[in-house]
């Protein structure tokens, strides 16, 4: 709890330049919206931004190669392995960080900015998650994180060290605002 | 002449004594007391003659509102120890009244395996509950058709139809939930997997529940000094492709009353379960939730399976409900057909006020 509070003033001074001091929006759409590790969490984002009526397009398992940029306002990464979804894609962890790299590298290249998103909680944390949140995190402009996936600090840590914005939301409707804010 | 009559009299008894068995027996049938909300109700046989007067028959009920909109399928039961699912199906029947569209339940779909008790022996057969007229038998059955009833011996290994898959073992051979679609001349477990795929076809079902149970989440230190990873299916829910951004939708919802639950894909790869094949085979959009169960914790000596402090009845029970109403919702804003409800309790009221005050 004394925890959850220190989280939230942080929050909170974060979002006083983000959202108090500015006027949205901050992203540009259209949105492209892919997963890494392919667990439902990239869905669940694309069901989000139609709720909103945000322009995006979902694609699970596109490479770089096959993406055109040009078009492409910002690029929202949802982190989550799910050895279903990756046995279902037929590919494995390594191959699916290769893939995911590939598309923020190319971000970069176009001067898109990438979020990175954890947007199923602390079940869907382990080893294979972390290893992809680690391996986007030099290519991330902006955190969005499900409260109790932070639970051991692990994006809070990365938000001091890598001085990444970040924000907490608590249940996952508490997205679609974070959306508003962000994209219109 | 005396030896041809008796020969005689001796065959017609013979030919009685077949009619008589030949009608076969009623299926397991525990209490259910419908509510005003029941329309009428059917046998599964209707669907598929084949499975009448079999230990595989089972009831089927109709809450019909006479107005346009979707049709729902409701089961629990599939596993027949799985009793949050069998519970909240007979809840369901005991008070819902459909305004708009249609619902059709089915609590004890798997009737031969609520026939024979728990093979983990983790609960009584029987658990009497306090309902509003007196004393009421909640059924806590094995995951499996009986072996008596099934007929044959359980093959080596169970290979699944049509896709020719190993699924597992030969005792799944008797799960229904590794039986879908069923097969119209296969075991009477394939052929009752078949009899609910033609009423699902029959009724132009447009999407369905399937509610199980599974081990609980708990992460525990054993007696030796292992530690035991908590169950990861609990609070599930899983969609059929053609469902998955409805059963996002919904699981929004789910969560807001606070229950987070997690969504998942089917399978291509794991054959014969519910979400899978009747989505696969059928236009019916197939969902299967998934409450956490003591009674299925491994490492537990005496589960309360109905009264645990943690993961009670009621929550169980109440969180089926609250993916029901989701579910409805989110289908309705998908596509334009809804279903209206009155009288399906919360997971919060059904725990202010228990489970017996649900049942009549």
């Amino acid at each position: 709890m004394k925890k959850a509070v220190v989280i939230f003033a942080v929050l909170a001074l974060m979002l006083v330049p983000i959202f108090a001091e500015e006027v949205g929006p901050f992203y540009d759409q259209p949105i492209f919206i892919t997963s890494a590790g392919q667990s439902p969490g990239a869905l669940q984002m694309s069901v989000l931004a139609r709720a909103v009526q945000l322009t995006h397009v979902f694609e699970r398992v596109l490479s770089a190669e096959e993406i055109d940029m040009s078009d492409i306002g910002t690029v929202i990464i949802v982190a989550g392995a799910s050895g279903k979804g990756l046995g279902a894609a037929g590919i494995d962890t390594e191959v699916e960080i290769a893939r995911v790299l590939g598309i923020v590298e190319k971000a970069k290249e176009s001067e898109i900015p990438v979020i990175l998103v954890q947007l199923e909680g602390a079940p869907r944390r382990g080893p294979s998650s972390d290893q992809i949140v680690e391996a986007l995190i030099p290519f991330t402009d902006f955190l969005i994180v499900k409260l109790d996936a932070d639970e051991d600090g692990f994006f809070t840590d990365i938000h001091e060290e890598h001085e990444i914005p970040i924000l907490f939301f608590e249940r996952t409707n508490d997205v679609r605002e974070i959306l508003r804010n962000l994209f219109l | 002449m005396k030896r041809f009559q008796f020969i005689m009299v001796l065959c017609v008894l013979l030919l009685i004594g077949q009619g008589i068995f030949s009608q076969g027996a009623l299926p397991f049938l525990p209490d259910v007391r419908p509510g005003y909300g029941v329309t009428g109700m059917v046998w599964l046989s209707d669907y598929f003659p084949s499975i009448r007067n079999t230990p595989m028959d089972t009831r089927v009920y109709f809450l019909e509102s006479g107005k346009e909109g979707a049709t729902f399928l409701l089961f629990g039961g599939v596993h027949p120890r799985e009793i949050a699912g069998t519970s909240a199906a007979i809840v369901f029947i005991e008070n819902v009244i459909v305004t708009r569209g249609r619902v059709i339940v089915i609590p004890f779909t798997n009737s031969s395996g609520f026939s024979i008790p728990d093979e983990l022996g983790s609960s009584s057969h029987f658990l009497e509950v306090e309902g509003k007229s007196g004393p009421r038998i909640l059924v806590y059955g094995d995951r499996r058709t009986s072996l008596e009833d099934q007929g044959v011996e359980d093959p080596e290994l169970y290979i699944h139809y049509p896709t020719g898959s190993v699924v597992g073992a030969g005792d799944e051979s008797r799960n229904l939930n590794r039986a879908f679609p069923g097969k119209i001349d296969g075991t009477p477990t394939q052929q009752l997997a078949y009899a609910i795929m033609e009423l699902i076809r029959q009724e132009n079902v447009d999407f369905n529940l399937d509610m199980h149970e599974s081990d609980t989440p708990e992460q525990v230190t054993l007696p030796g000094g292992q530690i035991h990873q908590g169950g990861r299916l609990a609070y599930m829910l899983v969609c059929h492709p053609s469902g998955l951004e409805i059963g996002a939708l919904a699981l929004f919802e789910v969560e807001d009353q606070g229950i987070p639950m997690k969504l998942e894909e089917s399978s291509i790869d794991f054959r014969g379960l519910s979400h899978r094949e009747i989505g696969d085979a059928t236009h019916c959009i197939s969902f299967l939730s998934e409450s956490p169960n003591p009674g299925q914790d491994r490492w537990r000596d005496q589960p309360l399976v109905l009264d645990d402090p943690k993961y009670p009845i009621e929550h169980r029970v109440g969180m089926h409900f609250e993916v029901i109403r989701a579910l409805i919702e989110s289908f309705a804003l998908f596509t334009g057909k809804e279903i209206h409800l009155e009288g399906l309790p919360s997971e919060k009221e059904l725990i202010t006020f228990g489970i017996g005050a649900y049942l009549n």
